[in-house]
This record gives structure tokens, C-alpha cells and sequence, in this order.
């Protein structure tokens, strides 16, 4: 399958799910609005995992970049996207939130931060930190040449900082607050980290499976694989201990606010999804990453990471879907699909100009800039 | 791992070293130099608080915890402070060493073995602390489950019971990877010593090792996997300390974020402690063709990152309270913004968050007065907050009949003052007999970078 193929593949079937979705949400409008935040969660990890891979890349170094450097460009420029695809959430906010329907806002104790308009607001201002983040690293990060970190410093350092917070406050906002009386300090970090996860993830599979990959630099490409096999493990890591921490806490202490959240996820189907989640977002992928000649096969390598991406978005539906009564419906495998589908199409429509301007300038021997070129393409 | 975009032209190695060079200049330091004057000034007022130390705890034992300030509801005092302090110092010194030897970072060859030495000497301190806090010191043992006639076992669903465990093991495991990484140096030491006794001394601690390739062989493997065991042990380690407070319900105690906070936190006064010991150590030693800018501006990055982790996480921590809108929450974060450890709660802000934000600056990160000055104001720092988290949340329970103002009486102090008097008498004896740059490590830095120039 050539990349056009695919990009009009994903095309495709992001415009069937949409329409599917949006002719379905006319009867069940909660159904709906569920399965398409949930998938919002999880697709926005494209971005905002890119965004804290280039600035992590910045502040550290490292001739992983190379190797992913288009994907990364490209996944940076489907963030616009992610603000259309959440209006339609603003206006019916009240079926998915609790404490948006007035009669059950009334009991709550932190309707001063669950409100309507400052939620709008700062869903605005998250973006806007996004987005100038984002801007900053296409114009002026030199993820180039010898692959030696790009001289943002400060900049990126910063831009970390900033990430970290709006991530956890987008968490708090968007899942935590579908349970209004839940709260968990760790949650940021939980959300945060499988995000990332999910943007690696993708990045990896996009180079794996460009066969066109430029590869300037010396070195044979598989000992960059081998690095960004050694970074997902150790995300996946951190990820899991998150999780279990969180999990542990709350499970030793059995409180009546708190405990709530997992009873509606560890017992009856959910339960045997949440095990599914242990399992293959982190058992497997572990003991296979471990092991150093799965991170240089490239098969083996890009199996991981669609294991993980999967079962990524089942996390995402075991963390969101739980809270409304009609569960996990038709709409989430779709909702995850159209909007999957719409930013994989615009991702590779990036992706296939960034290969090809960075073929064009291969023979130069450093310094090759195609960030600049694509953003303004 | 190219850390450093703005000084990457500082080499790790000052150009003029060889191989030779390294060898003699860190040999001669626990061989042939003359005790210098500061070293026994040093060693004597850190052993005269090290008797401090023997003084305040036979106090303990003859009369017993009520020498201490702690009372009910209060009842994990200084020593419970003190334990999490020591034991997130010696945690650092073992994620410097271990965690970035995984990521094959340059800037920690220079610094490693003064970072597992003080992993060593405050993981003592650290341990001391809670058999000091039992009471019946000498029933320590009931801890550890065995059968015994009275059928009574420990609860093993406590994480305090797993804090034993995870204590014990990192003291051993600590001890090992120190040993460990110091087996070809003690043999190096065997070879050049000038006396007989220096001979006798270093050639039992080498344990005949010889150089042979086979034991080369052997020693990478060895401590290869002995640092990929470490770096998640101490993870867990100090996680589980987190786990000490959050297991409880006590309000400032109980949530989710504490595991990662406290490994920020100890990692945070880990570089801190670090480079407290570096900057003068350098300079003392003369060592600074070793101990380069690079390494100094490395340490005070990172440090300046973890700072920054740690500071997310006050950030939640005063967050969460009004967004559940717990009342014993909220309480609780209002009494550490005005009440009476007021005090200590925004000096554990000044010094953790607001004063290290100069590091941000690199003209500021290379100035050392002021750096080792930032350092110490984060080991000051670091034990404020411990001892917030400890006696803020604790002095005004649920109850109000039971509240209670905690304050560490005389024999507290001695005990803090002890114990800081232990880490440096080990430190000072460390400084004079054994090796304080991995020699065998900085050869192997410098063969690397003769082969790059």
C-alpha cells in the first residue's frame, strides 16, 4: 500500500465515521458525545505527544530524532484540528457533564471551577499554549543535521512546564470531571503519559513503515529504532507505575468518595477490559521490549506499538466510557475511526511533502531544514 | 546524550589528561598526599556531632521517645522527618549513578562514585531513624515476620511493613554496587601503594582482582545489570515511602500523586547534596581538570528540572483540595498557608521553587558560590517540607479536642544535628582512603575522547 493509497484510505473512513456518527447522534446525542470524547483523549496524544517528544529531544539530544523527524512535523501540524472536532462538545456539554445540568450542579462543592464558561475558557487557553508551542518548535527547532539537540534550551524548558500543567488541567477537565466528586492528584500524570505514549507510538510506526525514510547521518537506521524501542519501554514503565500507584492508593484506603471509580471498572465486563489494558499495554509490550532484537526488527517493533496504540484506546474508553449508563456503544469503535481517520489523512498529507522535500535535500551533507518549508507549505 | 546545548564546547575531561594521569592524580589523593588541614578540621567537628549523635540516642534508649516532642496526634515527629530527608538523599545519589548510567549520560563518570558514597552514608542515617522512632528499640526484629510462638505476624497489606522490606534491601543492595564498583580501583590502589599497611588494606577490599580480561568481563556484566536493577529499586524504594503517607487517611497525607512526588523530591535533594559535596571537594582536591564546568552545569540542570517536577506537584497538592472541596482538605491546605507552620510551609517554597529558578541562567548556574549556596538551600528546603508533610498535616486531626502543637525539643534537634554529624564523618573518611573519581571509568572517558580529538 503506497502512502497515497493510504491517505486516501484514511480519508475515507474518517468521513464515513464522522457521518455515521453525527446521523447516529440525532438518537442517542450521550452515546455519541462519550465515544467522541473519548476518542478526542485519545487522538490528541498525536500532538501533544510530538510536541513533548521534540521539546524533551531539545532539552537531552539524541539521534533518535532523525528517524522520526517527519512524523513529528507532521503530527505538530494536525493539532488545529483537534479545536474543531471539540466544538460540537460546547454546545451539548450537559449529556456529558454532570455539572453542566444545573439540578445536579446544585449539590456539587467545586462548581467555582466546573463551570461552563471558565471550562470554555480554558479549553481557549490550553490551545493557545499549544499552539504557540507548537509554532515555536516548527519555525525554530533545528531537530537537523548531526541530530545534536536544537538550541531552544530555555525556550523548550519552559514549553515543558506549561505542557505539563494545561495536559493535567485538560485531564482534570475533560475525564476527571465526568465524575465531579472523584478527584485524584496522579491523574494528570496518568492521562499525560498514555497521550504520549500514543504519540510515540504513532511516530514509530509512520518511520517503520516509510520505506522511503530518509536517513541522513551515518549508522545503519535499525540502531535508531533500537532508541526509540528503549524510550516507548520506558514510557510504557512510567506509565504502568502511574496507573498502579494510583490504583493502589485508592484500593488501601476503600474510600467512599474515591473507591467509586474503580468499583464501576474492575467488576463485570469492565473488569476483563481493564485486564486486557494490563496485559497489552503493559505486559506484553514489555517483556517483548526488553528483549534487544525485537527494537531492531522493524516487524516485531511496529507490532508493539499497534498493540499498544489498540489497547491505548481501549484504556481511554475504560477511563471515560464507564461513567455514562449506555457504556460502551457502536459509537465509540466508530467515533474513534472517523476522527482517527480525518487526522491520519491530514498527518500523511503532511508527512508525504515532508519526505519528499527532505529526499530532494538528502545529498546536502548538514543542515537539512524541511520543518520551515513544510509548515509554510 | 547531548545535555548541554549552550556549553557544549566545556570537554567532560580538560584537554592534557591521559591515562596516566588520571590514575596518579585520584590515587595520590588516598596514597601519598598529606592529611591536609581542612580534612581534620572537617572530620573533627563532624565527629564531635557524631558523638552527639551516640549521646542523644543512649539518651533515647535509657529514657525512652518522651525526650522527643512527638505526642499524640502528633507522633511521627523529627524522626520520621529525618528519615524520608536521609533516605531521599541516599535515593538520588542511587538514580545519578544507576538511572544515567542506563541512559549512558558522560557527566556522570566524574561524579558517580561521590554520588553512591553518599547514598551509603545517608541510607545509614536514614535507617537508624525509624528503629530510633519504635520505641522498644531492642524488639526491632518483631518487624521482620517469623514464626514465633505467640502466632502474631505482621500486616502485610501495610506499606509500612513494605518500607522495612524495601529498606533493608536497598541498604544491602546499596552497600554491593558500591563495592562493587569499587573492586578495580582498590586494585589499582594495591598496585601503586608506597607502605606495606596501605598494601595489606587495599589488596583484602580488592578481593584478588587482577585486571585479567576475563574479570572485566565479568565486572560489566555485573554492573551492568546491577544498574538496571538499582534504578527501578530505588523508584519503588521511595515510592513506597510516598505510599507511608498516602495509606493513611490523615487529610495532606492521603493522595494519589504522593509516590512520584516523593521520588521527585529525593532526586531533588539528591543532585542538591550532590553538588554540595562537589563544589568543594573540586577545588579542595584540585580536581577540576576531572570535575570540569560540564559536569557542574550538567548537575545543576537536572537539578533545576527536578525542581521543576517537584514543583507540579505542590502545585496539585494545593490544587486538589479545593477542587473536591473536602473540608478536612481544605482545612488542612489553609493551615499550611497561615497557620502555625506557616512558616516552614513558604520557606520550603522559597527554597525549592522560587530561589532555584536563577538556574535557569547559565552566567548563574556557573557561578560556584552561588550555586553551592542554591544547594544548600535546597537541602535546607527539602527537610522543611518533609517535616510539613509530617507535622502540618498531623497536629490538627479530625478531632478538635485532640489538636496539639508540635515542637522538637532539645534531644530532636541533637538527633538532626547527629545524624547530619554521621553522613559526614563517613563522608570525611571516605574522602581520605578511598578513590573519589572512578578512576577505571574517567581511563576509559579519557581513552574515548583521545580517540575523538
Amino acid at each position: 500500500m503506497t502512502l497515497l493509497q493510504l491517505r486516501r484510505g484514511a480519508l475515507g473512513a474518517g468521513l464515513a465515521g464522522t457521518v455515521a456518527c453525527a446521523i447516529g447522534a440525532i438518537w442517542a446525542p450521550q452515546e455519541f458525545f462519550a465515544a467522541w470524547l473519548a476518542a478526542y483523549v485519545f487522538w490528541l496524544g498525536v500532538p501533544l505527544g510530538a510536541l513533548a517528544l521534540v521539546e524533551v529531544h531539545d532539552l537531552t539530544g539524541g539521534r533518535w530524532a532523525l528517524t522520526v523527524r517527519p512524523g513529528l512535523t507532521a503530527s505538530l501540524l494536525t493539532l488545529p484540528l483537534f479545536i474543531l472536532v471539540f466544538i460540537p462538545i460546547f454546545f451539548f456539554l450537559p449529556e456529558l457533564y454532570s455539572w453542566a445540568r444545573p439540578d445536579e450542579a446544585a449539590y456539587l462543592p467545586n462548581t467555582f471551577y466546573l463551570d461552563a464558561p471558565f471550562f470554555i475558557g480554558r479549553f481557549a487557553g490550553y490551545f493557545v499554549i499549544w499552539l504557540i508551542l507548537a509554532a515555536i518548535a516548527l519555525l525554530r527547532s533545528p531537530l537537523d543535521g548531526d541530530g545534536a539537540s536544537g538550541g531552544l534550551g530555555a525556550v523548550s524548558g519552559i514549553g515543558l512546564v506549561l505542557l505539563a500543567f494545561t495536559a493535567t488541567f485538560a485531564a482534570f477537565d475533560w475525564v476527571m470531571s465526568l465524575e465531579p466528586h472523584w478527584f485524584s492528584t496522579m491523574f494528570g500524570l496518568i492521562v499525560g503519559s498514555g497521550q504520549f505514549t500514543t504519540g510515540l507510538c504513532v511516530v514509530i510506526l509512520v518511520a517503520l513503515m516509510a520505506k522511503r525514510m530518509p536517513a541522513p547521518g551515518e549508522g545503519p537506521p535499525s540502531d535508531r529504532f533500537h532508541d526509540l524501542g528503549s524510550i516507548l519501554l520506558a514510557v510504557l514503565l512510567l506509565w504502568a507505575y502511574f496507573e498502579f500507584m494510583q490504583f493502589l492508593i485508592i484500593w488501601e484506603e476503600d474510600l467512599r468518595d474515591e473507591i467509586g471509580w474503580y468499583v464501576k471498572r474492575l467488576y463485570g465486563p469492565w473488569g476483563s477490559v481493564m485486564l486486557t489494558i494490563v496485559l497489552g499495554h503493559f505486559v506484553v509490550p514489555f517483556l517483548a521490549l526488553i528483549w534487544s532484537p525485537v527494537k531492531r526488527s522493524r516487524g516485531a517493533l511496529g507490532a508493539v506499538c499497534a498493540l499498544v496504540l489498540v489497547t491505548g484506546l481501549i484504556d481511554v474508553w475504560w477511563m471515560v466510557l464507564p461513567e455514562f449508563p449506555g457504556g460502551f456503544t457502536w459509537f465509540a469503535p466508530v467515533a474513534a475511526m472517523g476522527m482517527g481517520g480525518l487526522a491520519l489523512a491530514l498527518f500523511l498529507w503532511r508527512f508525504e511533502r515532508g519526505l519528499a522535500k527532505a529526499e530532494r535535500r538528502i545529498p546536502a551533507p548538514r543542515g537539512v531544514r524541511f520543518e520551515r518549508g513544510v509548515s509554510h507549505g | 546524550m547531548t545535555l548541554l546545548a549552550d556549553i557544549r564546547e566545556a570537554p567532560p575531561v580538560e584537554p592534557g589528561q591521559n591515562l596516566a594521569t588520571v590514575s596518579n592524580r585520584v590515587s595520590d589523593i588516598a596514597l601519598r598526599m598529606p592529611t591536609p588541614r581542612w580534612w581534620w578540621a572537617g572530620f573533627g567537628a563532624s565527629f564531635l556531632l557524631f558523638i552527639i549523635l551516640c549521646i542523644a540516642a543512649g539518651n533515647l534508649f535509657v529514657s525512652g521517645i518522651g525526650i522527643w516532642g512527638v505526642n499524640i496526634p502528633v507522633a511521627w515527629g523529627f524522626a520520621l522527618a529525618n528519615y524520608v530527608w536521609w533516605i531521599g538523599v541516599a535515593s538520588g545519589g542511587t538514580i545519578i549513578s544507576a538511572l544515567f548510567f542506563i541512559t549512558r549520560s558522560e557527566w556522570r563518570t566524574a561524579v558517580n562514585r561521590v554520588a553512591e558514597t553518599m547514598t551509603l552514608f545517608a541510607a545509614a542515617a536514614a535507617g537508624l531513624m525509624p528503629i530510633f522512632h519504635l520505641g522498644r528499640q531492642g524488639l526491632f526484629y518483631w518487624l521482620f515476620p517469623y514464626p514465633n510462638v505467640m502466632g502474631i505476624w505482621p500486616q502485610f497489606r501495610s506499606p509500612l511493613l513494605w518500607d522495612f522490606f524495601a529498606l533493608l534491601c536497598y541498604i544491602i543492595a546499596s552497600i554491593l554496587f558500591w563495592y562493587i564498583g569499587l573492586l578495580p580501583d582498590w586494585a589499582a590502589l594495591r598496585d601503586r601503594a608506597p607502605t606495606r599497611w596501605q598494601q595489606v588494606f587495599y589488596g583484602t577490599l580488592a578481593c584478588g582482582w587482577t585486571g585479567a580480561a576475563r574479570h572485566w568481563k565479568r565486572f560489566r556484566v555485573v554492573y551492568g545489570i546491577m544498574c538496571a536493577f538499582m534504578a527501578p529499586m530505588v523508584m519503588s524504594v521511595h515510592s513506597i515511602v510516598g505510599l507511608d503517607f498516602a495509606g493513611g487517611l490523615t487529610p495532606g497525607w492521603h493522595s494519589t500523586q504522593f509516590p512520584p512526588y516523593f521520588v521527585f523530591g529525593a532526586v531533588y535533594s539528591g543532585f542538591a547534596t550532590v553538588l554540595f559535596l562537589v563544589l568543594p571537594i573540586r577545588r579542595l582536591y584540585r580536581l577540576e581538570a576531572f570535575i570540569t564546568e560540564y559536569h557542574i552545569n550538567a548537575l545543576a540542570k537536572m537539578m533545576l528540572a527536578t525542581g521543576l517536577m517537584l514543583t507540579y506537584s505542590y502545585a496539585l497538592e494545593a490544587f486538589m483540595p479545593y477542587y473536591s472541596g473536602n473540608p478536612y482538605d481544605v482545612k488542612q491546605i489553609r493551615n499550611d498557608f497561615f497557620d502555625l507552620y506557616a512558616l516552614q510551609y513558604w520557606g520550603k517554597i522559597l527554597f525549592n521553587v522560587v530561589i532555584p529558578q536563577l538556574l535557569w541562567f547559565p552566567r548563574l548556574r556557573l557561578n560556584e558560590p552561588l550555586l553551592f549556596l542554591v544547594s544548600v538551600g535546597i537541602i535546607f528546603g527539602m527537610w522543611l517540607e518533609r517535616y510539613v508533610i509530617v507535622v502540618s498535616s498531623l497536629y490538627q486531626d479530625f478531632m478538635p479536642s485532640a489538636w496539639y502543637f508540635f515542637a522538637g525539643s532539645l534531644w530532636d534537634w541533637l538527633t538532626l544535628a547527629g545524624s547530619i554529624g554521621l553522613f559526614l564523618t563517613g563522608i570525611f573518611i571516605f574522602l581520605r582512603l578511598v578513590p573519589i573519581i572512578a578512576m577505571f571509568e574517567m581511563r576509559e572517558l579519557v581513552h574515548r575522547e583521545e580517540g575523538a580529538g
